[in-house]
């Protein structure tokens, strides 16, 4: 229970979410501690999807308050949450197809490569290249070409890539959004192992997903979305996979036969 | 490509590091093949031996002199429609901005605005109406086949509704125009500019940040929203760096004529966006290469020239170069298909 003396890094406090009178959040109350992967879980519709936005600055909450590393903020867009630390990687949206694997890596953050000259950045390929290839082996991703364009990539590397950036661009928060959905065993054994080099880098990491044994299997903690609302917070040791299938589906822990 | 990676892992320990490690080399013809530019090159060449062979007088240095000189125009406004077009949007109404701003430039410089003063004005102008479609089409969500539609329509029937249908030519010579004018070893000055406008941009889509989030735009909007990029200004940006170049066209274009009747341009914002097809750039945005466009341009260039020095009727240009699009269109699609795009 130490975990619970360590102030959170992302605080979110009653925060409700309406689409003229689709409530989709409902009252959310959540943490997420430095340096922790937590499972962000629940069925389609419960929410998920609308959070992970409030999270990534692209909706406004209609109520309720973001308390970041301790200071109540506001995340009024994707920049805004980019410059506090706030990476998101969407599911078929993390990244560009037509473009390159270094051009995807340095994407939106051009800034730190770049030669500024008035009203043009001349970006220095070469260093981009370098930078890429260097934090994707970090990450354990050998790519010597990183002229590839990513549609040549299977799902599991572009995954990685997306990860190695957030890591790269020291991220505080990292929000992957079902980053196991629609990949082979082997590649989700491998993305797996990305979330964890990027919590032993230090990045916090909320994990969407709904299948739980993919959660089960990186997750120190889990947060179960229910119909707007948080069903559980729970740390791994005090959940079986079985209960959190059942927060899913019903809310609680009991197994209720589904009335179908 | 995705196939060989699992294979390759299966035999191994599974770890992470054999993502790709195994990835076959890829030869040096690859690494061409890979450029989007790729097609054109072999097509300009191709079309330049075939017309060697046969059309006579084609190396002649008149002919080589037209051909650019004819390229030059085209080959400006092209440029513009490949940057848009790279930004995921196109535009119908370069042909009539062309034609109304060669007849707004002379129309200033005989109500005594000198010609100097005029190519700002000019340039500004175009940028306007370039922001103001990319506004309508980002902010108001509409088609820009619509909007252009409407543009082509409106700036061709004003410029139509201004000169009465009438040429119209520059009353006294500017000296500035003229020096606009010149000619070096035969190479005409429009394609000087021509030229220099293709290294400016080939340079800024590859080689800069801007260029980078072009590209990013066209490939896919929203994923380089959420990475960022500000998708909407970069559209509006290259919509009017588009009308820009299409006035830019304009100038360029009285300065060699002195003289512009109402319907010049008309049908060009089709040609340019055939040679920039040609040149390897997607309609669906994100792919494409300035490079190929002036290529595509000199192409039809050359069809152009070639068939008249061979004799052909003219009425068989457009059946050529309509059917060199399609051709184009397959094979790009091909080259596009084998890199996986």
């Amino acid at each position: 229970m130490t975990k619970d003396s360590i102030s959170p890094l992302l605080e979110l406090k009653e925060i409700t979410k309406s689409f003229g009178r689709v409530h989709s959040l409902r009252g959310i109350n959540m943490d997420v501690k430095p340096g922790e992967v937590l499972g962000l879980l629940g069925d389609n519709g419960a929410g998920k999807s609308t959070l992970i936005k409030v999270f990534a600055g692209v909706h406004q909450p209609t109520s309720g308050q973001i308390i970041w590393q301790g200071q109540q903020t506001s995340l009024d867009s994707p920049r805004a949450a980019m410059a506090k630390g706030i990476s998101v990687v969407y599911q078929d949206l993390g990244i560009i197809p037509l473009l390159s694997i270094y051009r995807n890596f340095f994407l939106g953050r051009e800034e730190e490569v770049s030669v500024k000259l008035p009203g043009l950045m001349v970006l220095k390929k070469g260093q981009m290249r370098e930078i890429a290839r260097k934090s994707l082996s970090q990450l354990g991703i050998h790519i010597t070409d990183v002229d590839l364009t990513v549609a040549r990539l299977s799902g599991g590397e572009r995954q990685s890539i997306a990860i190695a950036r957030a890591v790269h661009f020291q991220s505080k928060l990292l929000i992957l959004d079902e980053p196991t959905a629609a990949l082979s065993l082997k590649e989700t054994a491998k993305v797996l192992a990305y979330i964890q080099e990027a919590k032993r880098q230090g990045v916090s990491v909320v994990f969407i997903t709904h299948n739980i044994s993919h959660a089960y299997e990186v997750c120190d903690r889990f947060t179960v979305l229910y119909h707007g609302k948080v069903a559980e917070t729970t740390s791994r040791e005090d959940v079986s996979e079985q209960e959190l299938a059942n927060l899913i589906n019903t809310g609680t822990r009991a197994s209720r036969r589904l009335a179908v | 490509m995705a196939l060989d990676t699992h294979q390759t892992v299966a035999g191994g320990n599974g770890e992470a590091a054999a993502i790709s490690a195994k990835r076959p080399e890829k030869t040096f013809i690859d690494k061409l093949m890979l450029r989007p530019e790729s097609g054109v090159v072999i097509a300009a060449v191709a079309v330049y031996l075939f017309f060697s062979a046969f059309a006579p007088h084609f190396f002649s240095d008149r002919v080589a002199s037209n051909l650019l000189l004819s390229s030059s125009t085209l080959g400006i406004i092209a440029v513009g429609v490949a940057v848009l077009m790279i930004a995921g949007q196109f535009d119908l109404s370069v042909g009539s901005v062309y034609g109304l701003s060669a007849g707004m430039v002379i129309m200033g410089v005989n109500a005594g605005i000198p010609a100097v003063v005029m190519l700002p004005i000019i340039l500004v102008a175009g940028l306007m109406i370039g922001a103001f479609h990319g506004f309508l089409v980002t902010k108001l969500q509409i088609h820009s086949l619509i909007i252009t539609l409407g543009g082509l329509m409106f700036y061709r029937g004003v410029l139509l509704a201004l000169t009465e249908g009438f040429p119209i030519r520059l009353k006294v010579p500017d000296p500035f125009l003229r020096a606009f004018d010149f000619n070096w070893n035969g190479i005409p000055g429009p394609f000087f500019w021509f030229l220099i406008l293709v290294v400016i941009f080939a340079f800024v889509l590859t080689s800069t940040r801007f260029g980078n989030w072009l590209f990013a735009t066209g490939g896919s909007p929203e994923a380089a929203r959420g990475m960022g990029v500000p998708a909407e200004g970069v559209q509006i940006a290259a919509f009017a760096l588009n009308s820009m170049m299409a006035c830019l066209a304009g100038y360029v274009s009285v300065a060699r004529f002195s003289s512009v009747d109402a319907l010049r341009g008309q049908g060009m914002e089709l040609e340019a966006v055939l040679a920039v097809v040609v040149g390897g750039a997607s309609l669906n945005g994100g792919y494409g290469s300035i490079v190929g466009a002036a290529l595509g341009v000199l192409i039809i260039s050359m069809i152009q020239q070639g068939l008249l020095l061979m004799g052909i009727s003219v009425y068989w240009y457009q059946a050529g170069i309509g059917l060199l699009l399609i051709v184009a269109a397959v094979v790009n699609q091909r080259v596009r298909i084998r890199n996986g795009v």
